[in-house]
């Protein structure tokens, strides 16, 4: 076997599974916090390719990554007001069917505004070339998004540990209850978290759309993945879904090259056996969701 | 006498409603196979409010049970020749099995977890069925068979395959009703309403669930071999996380604290979904915002609703 092509392959692994990171931290907060599965989480990532897609035609790609994740969390953040808030505390059936309409209605919208088909999405020129690592070459916008989100995971992780917002999102996660009689103000706490795993969402939507393309249908492949990211991880748990979004992408870009048939069913596979070991999922805490 | 004389009655009522629905349909623009998909999603909507609406738990992977059991009785059909009565035994069987399996790994979880592990468990089987080309034939879905006879009588024409799905309707209910009247049923209801307090009984509470996991997602099955039968034809999208969440909304837009609120809801479901896109193919817009009303406002379904207080 060649070095280079496991290589490659690792790399195209890690750079999936940053994405699904990126989507399972926002799915993983939202689900401690409130208790909702929110199923319009892939919707909101396929809203930010096609946003990036049409603000990069008028204003250029850097001005589409930055911007159309912003109109994601901001969308989010109407959501949440506007709808999701009203089922917070109620049985989690509805916050899942809620959830489950509103992507079924708006997967609907991106078709009409956008139409049926995959669209072309490239880089920029300069980035869309490949990098020369001396052992292999690698497309070199892959590299730079990879050092991109590896930052913003950085970053994330600051504010979770190390801000007094962060630690009351984290508490949040614990018992949202308690975080509410110290005196936290949860309303706008869960407009917040909702809206930051909107942009995440967003974010990781439009930093995809030129590895993958766009289609309206470009969400439910990230969704799937990022639950089980999550039933990996452990519901609630930022390094749960880190290291799990990074295994599975790995698992899953070696299994594309080495076991193409089984390459979608292995991560399937991983859940069932990380299940089977550790029920609570590797980083899964005692008392929630049992 | 586990079915009281109001429940056949009520039974009675609505299968002689269905009985003469093929006269009505044709008459109002609407067509007999209609009211056959009617009575199938309802035997699925009805069986699965086993789990949700009598037990309180949420799965959303049911859809897995209704694609399985169905490929399986393609698949019989095609590779194997077998006749129907024998078909049909083995495809639920496969469904029963397999939510014996994974009610055993999953029904310790709780709430949402348990719901996310039924789509990645249901989700596994889509792969399969879209993956496994020389069996199941992938992407395509599986054709080449067609329903032909049941023990003699020919169930080829839409009219007689109506009255055969007729059958297994009936009997689901009747089934499901005396199910849920009975100490079991009973017993999952307490469940429903105080996990702990049941648990503090000595009630077995893992098995009962497991129980009515299993039974609900064989109903999935019947429904699944059914619908199969109905289109001569099994395809991926039977397996995929949208059908289960479809089995959820029907149960929950009729109400799934009553008896036939899933029926009603499969039924308004077929009817609103038949009805929006005739006028339009964007029907998914507006179905979903319909969903979305639903459970911000009326959360009891469309039974609960009329019926306040009563539990079914």
């Amino acid at each position: 076997m060649e070095l280079s092509l496991l290589l490659s392959q690792l790399f195209n692994g890690v750079s999936l599974g940053l994405l699904y990171v990126l989507m399972a931290t926002g799915l993983t907060i939202i689900m401690g916090t409130m208790g909702v599965v929110n199923f319009s989480h892939g919707i909101l990532f396929t809203f930010g390719a096609y946003f990036a897609y049409t603000i990069a035609g008028k204003f250029g790609f850097w001005v589409a990554i930055a911007v159309s994740p912003l109109i994601v969390g901001l969308i989010g953040i109407v959501m949440e007001i506007g709808l999701v808030r009203r089922v917070y505390g109620k049985d989690s059936l509805y916050g899942l069917l809620l959830t489950f309409g509103l992507a079924m209605s708006l997967e609907e919208l991106v078709r009409i505004g956008w139409g049926t088909t995959g669209l072309p999405f490239s880089p920029p020129d300069f980035l869309n070339t490949f990098a020369d690592l001396k052992i292999m070459f690698y497309p070199l916008y892959r590299l730079v998004v990879f050092g991109f989100i590896l930052l913003l995971i950085l970053a994330l992780w600051f504010f979770l540990e190390r801000t007094t917002l962060g630690k009351i999102v984290r508490a949040g996660i614990q018992d949202s209850t308690m975080v509410g009689i110290l005196g936290v103000n949860t309303k706008a706490l869960f407009t917040l978290v909702f809206g930051l795993g909107a942009l995440l969402a967003g974010l990781a939507g439009a930093l995809s759309a030129p590895m993958f393309g766009i289609m309206p249908t470009m969400g439910d492949n990230v969704i799937m993945p990022s639950f089980i990211v999550i039933i990996l991880g452990g519901v609630g748990s930022f390094y749960g879904s880190v290291v799990g979004g990074l295994m599975l992408g790995v698992i899953v870009a070696m299994c594309i090259q080495f076991l193409p048939a089984v390459a979608e069913l292995s991560m399937y596979l991983v859940m069932a056996l990380v299940l089977l070991l550790r029920p609570r999922g590797l980083f899964g805490e005692e008392g929630l969701f049992e | 006498m586990m079915l009281g004389k109001k429940d056949l009655f009520r039974i009675g009522g609505v299968a002689a409603l269905f009985a003469v629905l093929p006269l009505i349909l044709p008459r109002v623009g609407s067509s007999v196979p209609v009211g056959t998909e009617i009575m199938i999603w309802g035997i699925f909507a009805t069986g699965y409010n086993i789990l949700l609406g009598g037990t309180g738990i949420l799965s959303f992977g049911h859809a897995a049970f209704f694609g399985l059991s169905g490929y399986v009785t393609g698949i019989l059909l095609l590779r194997a020749k077998m006749p129907l009565p024998a078909a049909i035994p083995l495809a639920l069987a496969a469904s029963f099995v397999a939510a014996f399996l994974i009610g055993l790994l999953i029904i310790r979880k709780r709430g949402i977890y348990f719901a996310m592990l039924t789509i990645a468990f249901g989700q596994m089987f889509y792969f399969i069925a879209s993956q496994w080309n020389s069996v199941t034939g992938g992407q395509d879905g599986l054709t080449g068979f067609k329903r032909t006879d049941f023990l003699g009588v020919d169930i080829r024409p839409e009219i007689h395959f109506f009255y055969f799905v007729f059958l297994f309707f009936v009997l689901t209910l009747l089934l499901v009703r005396a199910l849920r009247n009975s100490s079991i049923g009973k017993t999952l209801v307490a469940i429903r309403e105080n996990l702990h307090r049941a648990e503090f009984l000595g009630i077995d509470v893992k098995k009962y669930q497991h129980f009515a996991f299993i039974v609900s997602a064989t109903f999935s099955g019947l429904a699944g071999i059914l619908y199969v039968l109905l289109l001569n034809f099994a395809f991926p999208e039977l397996l995929y996380w949208k059908t289960s969440g479809d089995a959820v909304l029907m149960s929950v837009i009729g109400g799934m604290r009553a008896f036939f609120g899933p029926l009603v809801g499969a039924g308004v479901f077929v009817f609103l979904r038949d009805m929006i896109s005739t006028l339009t193919h964007h029907w998914a817009l507006p179905l979903g915002a319909i969903f979305v009303t639903f459970v911000l406002f009326f959360q009891k379904g469309i039974l609960g609703f009329f019926e306040r207080g009563k539990e079914g």
